[in-house]
């Protein structure tokens, strides 16, 4: 990233998402400092992947508020959280299938041409896999490599929120470590990440809170140093 | 059942208002109207059952119409057969080409049923226009009228009382019949899509993924539905020839063809009634826009915009509204009396690969018969991949997998249900507008025995209410019931417990070790250790597709590979 | 002979140029909604008409009357793009894309119709691209008309192309076409990339009207055999992609003007259709399968 973005966390307060008269999330409130990694854990099916959509924009929410510093964005589309600061990995990283590594970052990019063409140029050296790639559609690309992309689409406006929505899946353990050392340096540069991962030893390696999900509900929000090794944490994580 | 819908009571209100209008205008114009009217319903009641029940949008129906319309002239004219002979050709040989295209047509991906159909419709309005037996674009006149003459009844004697003779002109013959080609179009609709048929239909349209798993076999409907909209079309086509005594190409073109979609989409879609209301609505405009001249057919382009737009349910789904449908008639709850046995369920060396991915790499695990399986394993490690191979929603790459000692592999998914397979689903579909009590039935033998499985899962009060009013909890219990409906020997869950209560669970997890005890063989996918493990009698637990412990809940629980793949790779746990 | 041969293929070429406009218009419009846009051949037409009035209002010896008039059909149809989408489009947006297909079927009626009852059903003459006459290459007369009907076609797929590959804007709407929600999510205005879809669209067809006009005549029924064919090219060229379906478009048009004139139209047209009902009997995806298949 070219320079530490002005320092804004992430406030969530209260949200709760509603599917056809059923609470599928929350009420549910999270902060993300600036600088900071907020881990999400939970089974698959606990809501973390709607508690970032939610931030995301892409799934309405019910009630409660959202806010990126002092600006709340619960009833902004998507498309203008993104120009507010918001970037979205999604799961299954959802690549445009048909552009290539530079267009892909082009698309996402805000600025001129000259700035965008500087913005690519810092994502290449934050991610470099890519550098040797620029030409090559996302489609043919490794699974890492299309990771690294998906992430490099998200963080390219250098968004002041960055959401990872388990960003790990399918990636051979080397790459994980590449990918988790990554995201800590967004964090260190101010963003405020919210990282929802399985790979736990991974994500508490490089988060300052953790939080753990259970249908739907928040059941635990820990400083990282108090969950490592302490057993009511991994029974809340087992759901025992 | 049997009771009165109230909304039949409008559709009879709008009938007598009709048959009212006719006789009081009672002229040739207002008799032959009428006669239309009738024609394009019976099209547009046959075009229902394709659009509106199999969700095909076919641009078919107008072909079928034509062809009908042009054999049965041929027949009458070129041959010199009776009429009735002609009629009856006009129905069996459309829908014979109906059921002869129907299975390539249903297989299509949905962007294309639309162009296939429309290409069929286009070479047979080549065919008409340019064979010679068909007259090419002059086409065929002289086709005789269903009745030349009046028909006389009477005088009749009753004792001393002579009643006089009763003289009913032809034009009022022809519109007699007509309607009752509408009337036995709508008895035959009504039958095709009876009782459960209707709920199978709509699963087969609305929840595929269910339909396979629960052994729906569309073909025998498909062919069934396809057939009996073509031979509709066909008696309008051909009632119409011998109405107008002309058969031209013009009767294959597209206008036909719209003005039925039209009616169908007015009406209300797959409502065979609303298919009448729509082409007493529709059939008259162009009376009305008679400044239009031939561009009569903009109103109908305005109507059809405005109706999807504004009304995309129809009138029929308008009076829905008003006069919601009766809820069906709840039977006694019975269990079925030929209980199946359980059956133990073995998988062996089973692989799946997605692209570069092995999703599943040589899984093997068995389900005896009367216990309780858990399957657990972190996100992406393969459960649900194990599980869709398993009911046959994918096909595996390798391995074996035995259902009560008969291989299942390579058989399609719904045969599964016949060898006694039943799945419940993580993100279960069901069909729209349909009842509790229906959609549970629709794998099962009879509706008691769907009963029985709705009091298991405890919906049996919900029985009545509309699949819409459920909620997610309740849906994923009417899920269990529609499968446990089919009376399964194997049962396989996947991820039953989520999203539900400590109440619920509690109350899942005595339902499932019951079924064990019965002698159901079970197998559980979930992520609640809290759950899964005091219920089952073994746990397998997977990690990026192989298993990595297999045994007893406390044994696998203390297994450090298990803790660590929950924890994550390389936890220290 | 080898004149004759050459025109032929000359004509040919003309025509699949014509026709992978009409076919590229309609793909973008399903990539950008997922849905049919039945109404894309009365647009066509449409577009006929228009440079039949346009050019009744020009005096009546410009040397190249065509080549005048194609920006103002481009301009009245990027409009007429924009009124389709914001009727049969964007009140249907939440609807499943059948609803989308039928609202274009009752909208491609109205224009037919509104022309027919507007001006009357006979065929009218559009202006040419240039004045006739023959240009010779190596001995071989070539007729002008056609070589510029090819030179302005292809002249517009080659800004369609750098359009949509090498703008950012145009990329935009490729992602947002490939997936709305994601591409909302990084910034891209959705709506806009849409209702810029419908007026290209639109406009490509009208184009592909123009050209049409003068040698083919334009007439109000003409919408329905040429979205036809645009619906065939994405047989031929895969669902949702662009340039395969223009290609699909160009090997149909080549296709029938060897058969006619190896038989007749007729018989190219009925094998045109026998030929794709054969490709959907055995293939259900279309030749080459659908673009989504392939999402990362």
């Amino acid at each position: 990233m070219t320079e530490a973005a002005v320092r804004i966390g992430l406030t969530v307060e209260g949200v709760d998402v509603r599917f056809a008269g059923t609470t599928i999330l929350g009420p549910v409130s999270v902060k993300v400092e600036p600088g900071s990694v907020v881990a999400v854990l939970g089974a698959n099916g606990a809501g973390k992947s709607t508690l970032l959509r939610a931030v995301a924009g892409v799934t309405p929410v019910s009630s409660g508020r959202i806010y990126v510093g002092e600006t709340e964005i619960s009833d902004v589309t998507p498309e203008r959280r993104a120009a507010l600061g918001v970037g979205w990995c999604p799961e299954g990283r959802r690549l445009f299938p048909g552009l290539t590594v530079d267009e892909t970052l082009d698309v996402a990019a805000p600025g001129g041409r000259r700035e965008r063409a500087e913005r690519i140029g810092a994502m290449l050296e934050l991610f470099p896999v890519l550098a040797d790639k620029r030409r090559e559609t996302a489609w043919r690309l490794s699974g890492g490599q299309q990771q690294m992309l998906a992430i490099a689409r998200a963080v390219i406006a250098e968004p002041s929120v960055v959401l990872l929505d388990e960003p790990s899946l399918g990636l051979a353990p080397v790459v994980r470590d590449q990918m988790f050392a990554t995201i800590r340096r967004l964090a260190t540069s101010g963003a405020a990440v919210l990282l929802a991962e399985q790979d736990t030893p991974r994500a508490l390696s490089i988060a300052d809170r953790v939080v753990v999900l259970a249908r739907g509900q928040l059941i635990l929000d820990w400083p990282t140093t108090m969950a490592v090794g302490n057993p009511h944490f991994e029974q809340a994580l087992m759901g025992v | 059942m049997t009771r009165f819908d109230r909304r039949d009571g409008v559709y009879l209100a709008a009938a007598a208002l009709g048959i009212g209008g006719v006789v009081i205008a009672g002229d040739a114009y207002a008799l032959r109207i009428a006669s239309l009217v009738g024609i394009y319903a019976i099209a547009a009641i046959g075009y229902q059952l394709v659009f509106g029940r199999l969700g095909l949008l076919s641009l078919a129906q107008g072909a079928f119409f034509g062809l009908g319309a042009y054999a049965s002239a041929l027949l009458t004219v070129s041959a010199g057969l009776p009429v009735p002979v002609g009629l009856a050709a006009a129905v069996v040989v459309p829908a014979l080409a109906a059921a002869v295209i129907a299975l390539p047509i249903a297989r299509l991906e949905s962007h294309y049923v639309a162009l296939a159909t429309l290409g069929l419709a286009q070479l047979a309005l080549l065919a008409a226009t340019n064979l010679e037996f068909t007259g090419g674009a002059n086409g065929i006149y002289g086709v005789p009228p269903i009745v030349t003459n009046s028909i006389t009844i009477g005088p009749l004697d009753v004792g001393s009382v002579t009643i006089a003779a009763l003289v009913v002109p032809g034009g009022w013959v022809t519109l007699i019949s007509v309607w009752f080609g509408v009337l036995a179009a709508l008895l035959v609709a009504r039958a095709v899509t009876r009782g459960d048929r209707s709920a199978v239909l709509a699963t087969l349209d609305n929840a595929p993924h269910a339909a396979a798993a629960l052994g729906l076999n569309g073909t025998t409907a498909r062919l069934v539905l396809f057939a009996v909209a073509g031979g509709l079309g066909g008696l309008a086509g051909g009632l119409q020839a011998h109405g107008l005594g002309v058969v031209s190409p013009a009767v294959v073109g597209f206008e036909v063809m719209v003005t039925i979609l039209a009616i169908a989409v007015i009406g209300g879609r797959g409502s065979p009634v609303g298919a009448v209301l729509g082409a007493a609505l529709l059939i008259p405009l162009p009376e009305v826009f008679r400044f239009l001249e031939g561009s009569y057919l903009i109103a109908y382009g305005v109507v059809l915009l405005a109706a999807i737009i504004l009304m995309p349910r129809g009138l029929d789904g308008w009076l829905r509204d008003w006069f919601p449908r009766r809820a069906p008639a709840v039977p006694a709850p019975r269990q079925s009396t030929s209980k199946r046995p359980g059956k133990p369920l073995v998988v062996q060396g089973l692989v799946k690969r997605f692209g570069g991915l092995t999703a599943v790499d040589g899984v093997s695990f068995s389900v005896p018969a009367g216990t309780v399986v858990g399957l657990i394993g972190a996100n992406g490690s393969g459960k649900t991949t194990t599980l869709n191979l398993i009911s046959g929603l994918e096909r595996p790459d390798a391995g074996q997998i035995r259902l009560g000692g008969e291989p299942l592999f390579e058989r399609p998914a719904h045969h599964r249900r016949e060898l006694g397979l039943a799945r419940s689903f993580q993100h279960p579909e069901f069909p729209t507008g349909l009842f509790v009590l229906e959609v549970a039935a629709v794998a099962a033998k009879d509706r008691a025995v769907a009963m029985a499985a709705l009091g298991r899962v405890g919906l049996a009060d919900r029985a009545t209410s509309l699949v819409s009013a459920l909620g997610a909890a309740e849906l994923r219990r009417l899920d269990l019931a529609r499968a446990l409906a089919a009376e399964p020997g194997a049962l396989i869950l996947d991820e039953p417990a989520a999203g539900l209560t400590a109440e619920e669970r509690a109350a899942l997890a005595v339902l499932l070790r019951d079924l064990a005890t019965a002698g159901l063989a079970v197998l559980v996918v979930d992520h609640g250790m809290d759950f899964l493990l005091p219920l089952s009698d073994r746990i397998v637990c997977l990690e990026a597709g192989k298993v990595i412990a297999s045994g007893p809940p406390e044994t696998v629980r203390q297994n450090p590979a298990v803790i660590a793949a929950y924890l994550g790779s390389g936890a220290a746990a | 002979m080898i004149e004759a041969a050459a025109q032929l293929a000359v004509n040919a070429v003309a025509l699949g140029a014509v026709y992978a406009l009409v076919a590229l218009g309609f793909v973008l419009v399903i990539g950008a909604v997922g849905a049919v846009n039945f109404a894309h051949g009365e647009l066509v037409m449409l577009g006929g008409m228009v440079a039949v009035g346009v050019a009744s209002l020009l005096p009546a010896d410009l040397p190249v009357p065509g080549l005048l008039v194609l920006p103002a059909v481009l301009a009245v149809m990027a409009v007429a793009g924009l009124f389709v989408a914001g009727v049969a489009y964007a009140p249907l947006r939440r609807a499943p894309p059948t609803s989308v297909f039928i609202a274009t079927i009752a909208l491609g009626l109205i224009i037919q119709h509104g022309v027919t009852a507007g001006i009357g059903p006979e065929p009218r003459l559009g202006p040419p691209m240039i004045d006739s006459g023959t240009w010779h290459f190596a001995g071989i007369g070539l007729a002008r008309q056609q070589l510029a009907t090819i030179a302005t076609a292809v002249a517009l797929i080659v800004g369609v192309h750098i359009l949509l590959q090498r703008t950012r804007f145009g990329r935009r709407l490729r992602a947002a076409a490939q997936d709305s929600e994601m591409a909302r999510a990084i910034g891209i205005r959705v709506n806009v990339t849409v209702a810029v879809s419908f007026a290209l669209a639109a406009a490509l067809a009208g184009a592909a009207g123009l050209l049409l006009s003068n040698q083919y005549l334009v007439t109000p029924t003409d919408g329905a055999m040429l979205m036809l064919k645009a619906y065939v090219a994405t047989v031929i060229g895969g669902w949702g992609r662009i340039w395969g379906a223009a290609l699909g478009a160009f090997a149909i048009a080549v296709f029938e003007t060897l058969v006619a004139a190896w038989t007749s139209y007729l018989v190219a047209e009925a094998l045109l259709y026998v030929g794709v009902l054969a490709v959907l009997a055995f293939r259900p995806k279309g030749l080459f399968g659908e673009v989504e298949g392939r999402r990362a």
